[in-house]
């Protein structure tokens, strides 16, 4: 199923309806980002709605606000923005990042491995205090071991959800669409760090192998640097390092950062 | 809580990677107001007791040899803490900040590199500490250790492993 025909504004295809319908997903807000079938780069970013008429389809078919109108159907979009600047150049930045100019943007990535335990919430903590400074884009990777066979996960278990901006994540629905988990604090920290240090912050699932997803996903969007908590293994978690940390501190193309979930950090 | 004013400890060795990591250090991690506080560890030198039995049979080195090895060990260390203060020279006139914005601190110790790294932290007071990695693969890890997997388990802060 080649995409190489696909143009940027274009409706979905036949094909793609197919393969849409038989994943068994709902068209109605899919976002997909997909690599070609040999694995080689992302192709591009597919969005699938559906167009009333190959009429409609060509009307809209080179329409520049193409991305910002559909975006602009999220839930949370519908509320009022009152801080223009601020939020204009966030949801730019996310909307750069999710339409395929990824590569292109210069602002320093991290990503912060995020598993909503002690030590990867002391991690991000660390990092916001001391690592990210204003225009960074803050990577937020969440890996469930879980789940890889339900319906949807099929879609996503190749190249992991697509970035999803903090603005879609305060919404229950989107949380629980991804299965992500209520945790208070960690949104908190994210809130803050956004505000104070005018971040953009994004999310992206993977399923399967925490480790290889981890180095995948550094490669995959090229992050600058990783910041990762250490659980360490029962109760010798002064000596042994968690097995996930060892793996990526071996195999990560990019500086880590690892920082250990008994250590004192003199942070608020 | 400010995030000026942080000490960070860079470990610095002979090699390029260590290099490396001090490079990246102060091109994204270092922040005016910082101070980076270099750390070399030089290797102890070899001292056999007369004494001990134990000591190889025709390998007890004469004092003046004992000496040569110790000054040429100083003349190393020297060389490579005048090369990373060079790199930190050039990175403040680079980013155009004072030579005041980010202070540098150098200390020079003997021992064991690991151990000596990690009881650095401590009595350094440094918040974060910086290395560079061999890269070994998984067969030379094991034989070799790698001083970096060490320091990660075993330091008291946030521990940032810079590869090349």
């Amino acid at each position: 199923m080649g995409r190489k025909n696909v143009k940027d504004g274009e409706g979905p295809g036949i094909q793609e309806r197919l393969w849409v319908w038989m994943k068994g997903v709902n068209q109605m807000d899919l976002r997909v980002v997909y690599k070609e079938e040999r694995g080689e780069r992302i192709a591009r970013r597919f969005i699938a709605r559906l167009a009333p008429s190959p009429r409609h389809r060509k009307a809209k078919r080179r329409d520049p606000n193409l991305r910002k109108e559909i975006l602009g159907r999220t839930p949370r979009a519908e509320t009022d923005r009152t801080s223009l600047s601020e939020t204009d150049r966030l949801t730019d930045v996310s909307a750069r990042a999710r339409s395929g100019a990824w590569d292109a943007m210069g602002e320093r990535r991290i990503g912060v491995a995020m598993d909503f335990s002690a030590s990867s919430k002391k991690a991000l903590r660390w990092a916001a205090h001391n690592f990210l400074r204003k225009g960074d884009i803050l990577v937020l990777l969440h890996i469930e071991h879980r789940g890889r066979d339900e319906a949807k996960h099929v879609l996503w278990s190749q190249s992991g959800s697509p970035l999803i901006p903090l603005e879609e994540l305060r919404d229950t629905a989107v949380r629980q669409r991804y299965d992500i988990p209520e945790d208070a604090e960690v949104f908190d920290m994210l809130d803050t760090v956004e505000r104070e240090k005018e971040l953009a912050v994004v999310l992206k699932l993977y399923w399967g192998d925490p480790r290889e997803k981890v180095c995948e996903a550094v490669g995959e969007l090229q992050l600058d640097s990783l910041v990762m908590g250490s659980r360490g293994l029962g109760q010798i978690q002064r000596i042994l390092l968690g097995s996930v940390t060892n793996y990526v501190l071996s195999n990560a193309s990019c500086p880590v950062t690892v920082v250990k979930a008994k250590q004192w950090l003199g942070l608020p | 809580m400010e995030t000026e004013g942080r000490r960070i400890l860079v470990a610095v060795d002979e090699g390029d990677e260590s290099v490396h990591a001090l490079r990246w250090c102060l091109a994204n991690f270092a922040a005016p107001g910082d101070t980076v506080v270099l750390l070399y560890v030089r290797p102890p030198p070899p001292t056999y007791s007369l004494l001990d039995a134990s000591a190889p049979l025709g390998y007890l080195f004469a004092e003046e040899a004992t000496a040569a090895i110790d000054g040429y060990s100083r003349e190393v260390a020297e060389s490579v803490v005048q090369k990373a203060r060079k790199l930190c020279a050039l990175y403040s006139r680079e980013y155009g900040r004072a030579n005041g914005g980010m202070k540098v601190e150098v200390k020079v110790s003997v021992g064991d590199a690991r151990s000596v790294i990690c009881e650095m932290v401590d009595e350094l007071g440094a918040d974060v500490l910086v290395m560079g990695s061999h890269g070994y693969g998984l067969f030379k890890r094991a034989l070799l250790g790698s001083v970096s997997d060490y320091c990660v388990r075993n330091a008291n802060r946030p521990v940032l492993i810079v590869k090349s």
